[in-house]
């Protein structure tokens, strides 16, 4: 109980409702309490608590050290525990808890209280240390919901590889289906998971979900049939991140996203996936906010953007089929020709709300203008130049013209940029927080090597070799 | 004009004197506040003094909660530091803290501490680190074994 502002007749009311009554703890009570009334309406009292902060008794009470210890003594016969804190008591009083309540097994003075007392209750009665420092002595003891807490953080390798053979409560606790809302099994962790048949361990970890399933992150494993096996069981995933999933095709992609239409992230990165069935994504997924397709030349010749060089329909198709609410869009490595730059820029144009916008080895000049204008909710634009044409004071100006509410701003490879640019940025975005123009020239990347090579034809025509 | 202090007293009958905005963070008190049950001295019967004191720097350190990415990374910083200060068994007793006090970032914070910490471990370094019992009987040891045999080279040679 805590009621500060309650009446000691009218706590006594209350109580002698409660007949049966066996515990009763009494906290932080400013009134001086009644305890012959209570004693009297509960006979069966077994445990009593009795709490307050020293000061704020002393403040408010005025009355003998000994005077709850001698009520209790004479009032509560059938008392097991007693809890008293807060309050001076004389070896008088203790006398007369330890005569007045003879079954008396616990009795925890703390707080306030003569250091010979603590000595004599010791002798007398034993004070478990657990009521002291509110220490708990076995871990399995935790409420449930604390265990799950932590398990829940942990890698499907390591809950199902270990916390769920601790004990028993461990494997109730893993067992439950809110423990796998999110699926992670990537190789963060410092073990060797690879030793285990990581895609058997994901089903199972999918079938424990019980279609409960949020989010999956994978890495370096799966197959189409695995995905195809997620997407049956969890028609509410919300987020899906492959990464490194070799053998995860387009077809398998394209197959699983139709199931799942609640989709809001899709990542697929250094996978084999050309991006063909993006269109598929788009259709399918009307409530997709983030769109990430990552690559490196270094894994495997750029399907994505060979795609765009050759196809400008591709970026068409990613346009015309995603959700004109997408918020955030990451395109790779990207050498397009020059139709397919005029494309792009319609492209983004179509996506009114975007905030994120993210280009890396981007080869050709944008119209950051007309981005900016088109999206004009863009809060955070990345954008490597490295490649090919450094970023000068026109794109700044640009920027800064046409993107205000920009909050986050990378510009890697700024080997043009002067004081004029980085101040038209400053003045015309007045938001930004985050200014990152680091200049890294081509001969950095020690991942890849491109060989660039302007056609006669069209200076902006580029052929690409990677080796 | 000064804002209001509120005093928080732990169950060993340690008392601190915090701002309102401090204490708020403590959603058990933020409904006390809000239900008007509060005089301004609260008492916290199942945290004491020292952990109390820890739970009070977490929410001195988050009152503010800046949005901007600069203001979450240091906070992120500070956050780690401050789990390093302490033991597992005193992040057990901060995550009791926490769900009892009902502060929310807090409570996921230690919770992946202890994730974190207790990553790589085997079941028996769990049991023996926690003083978790082994409460499994020997089938049902070698149930949870044959249902979870996904180690390539387990699943060829079985254990008994």
């Amino acid at each position: 109980m805590c009621f500060p502002r309650a009446t000691s007749p009218g706590l006594v009311d209350a109580i002698a409702k409660l007949p049966l009554l066996e515990t009763l703890e009494v906290s932080h009570s400013c009134l001086i309490l009644d305890i012959q009334g209570i004693g009297q309406a509960c006979p069966r009292l077994k445990t009593f608590k009795l709490k307050s902060s020293g000061r704020f008794w002393s403040a408010r009470i005025k009355c003998d050290d000994d005077y709850y210890a001698l009520e209790i003594a004479e009032n509560m016969p059938e008392l097991r525990h007693l809890y008293l804190d807060g309050n001076k008591l004389s070896d008088i009083g203790l006398n007369a808890i330890l005569d007045g309540c003879p079954h008396l097994e616990h009795l925890d003075l703390h707080n306030r209280f003569h250091l010979f007392l603590l000595a004599l209750a010791t002798v007398f009665l034993s004070l478990p240390p657990a009521m002291e420092d509110g220490d708990y002595r076995n871990w399995a003891e935790l409420p449930a919901e604390l265990t799950s807490s932590v398990l829940l953080r942990l890698g499907v390798v390591e809950i199902l590889e270990n916390a769920q053979k601790v004990c028993r409560s461990w494997r109730r606790v893993c067992k439950d289906p809110s423990m796998w809302r999110k699926i992670v099994i990537d190789n963060s962790g410092n073990r060797d998971i690879f030793k285990y048949d990581l895609e058997s361990m994901c089903r199972h970890a999918v079938d424990r979900s019980q279609g409960g399933l949020l989010e999956i992150d994978i890495e370096y494993f799966g197959t189409d049939k695995l995905l195809d096996y997620i997407a049956d069981s969890s028609s509410n995933l919300r987020s899906l991140r492959l990464v490194r999933c070799h053998q995860i095709t387009d077809k398998g992609v394209a197959e699983a996203v139709v199931k799942l239409p609640l989709l809001e992230d899709l990542e697929v990165s250094y996978c084999s996936f050309s991006g063909e069935c993006l269109s598929v994504v788009g259709q399918s997924c009307p409530h997709l906010k983030t769109l990430k397709l990552n690559r490196r030349p270094h894994y495997s010749f750029d399907l994505l953007s060979h795609a765009c060089t050759r196809r400008p329909s591709l970026i068409k198709a990613i346009v015309h089929n995603t959700s004109s609410n997408l918020k955030s869009f990451a395109l790779p490595v990207c050498y397009p020709s020059i139709t397919t730059i005029e494309e792009l820029v319609n492209a983004i144009a179509k996506f009114p709300f975007l905030e994120t916008l993210e280009f890396f080895d981007f080869l050709f000049i944008l119209d950051l203008k007309a981005i900016g204008h088109a999206c004009p909710q863009l809060k955070t634009l990345k954008i490597n130049f490295s490649g090919y044409t450094p970023c000068d004071d026109d794109d700044a100006i640009a920027i800064a013209e046409s993107m205000p509410e920009l909050r986050h701003l990378q510009l890697i490879g700024n080997g043009r940029l002067t004081d004029t640019g980085l101040n038209a940025i400053r003045d015309g975005c007045p938001h930004l927080e985050h200014l990152d123009r680091r200049d890294e020239s081509p001969g950095d990347h020690d991942r890849h090597e491109i060989v660039i090579r302007a056609s006669d034809c069209d200076p902006y025509e580029i052929i690409i070799g990677c080796s | 004009m000064s804002s209001n202090k509120i005093v928080l007293t732990s169950s060993d009958g340690e008392s601190f004197e915090v701002e309102e905005v401090v204490a708020r963070k403590l959603q058990i008190v933020g409904h006390m506040i809000e239900d008007d049950c509060v005089i301004n001295e609260i008492p916290l019967q199942n945290v004491t003094g020292d952990i109390l004191s820890m739970v009070i720097e977490y929410c001195k350190t988050h009152v503010d909660e800046e949005e901007s990415e600069e203001a979450q990374t240091k906070l992120k910083t500070w956050d780690k530091e401050f789990m390093k200060k302490f033991d597992l068994k005193t992040h057990l007793k901060i995550i009791l803290a926490a769900n009892y006090l009902n502060v929310k970032g807090l409570l996921d914070l230690v919770s992946q501490t202890i994730a974190d910490n207790i990553k790589d471990y085997t079941p028996e370094k769990i049991r023996e680190v926690f003083g978790v019992e082994n409460d499994y009987t020997e089938e049902e040891e070698a149930e949870v074994r044959k249902e979870n045999a996904w180690a390539f080279d387990e699943a060829d040679t079985p254990k008994p």
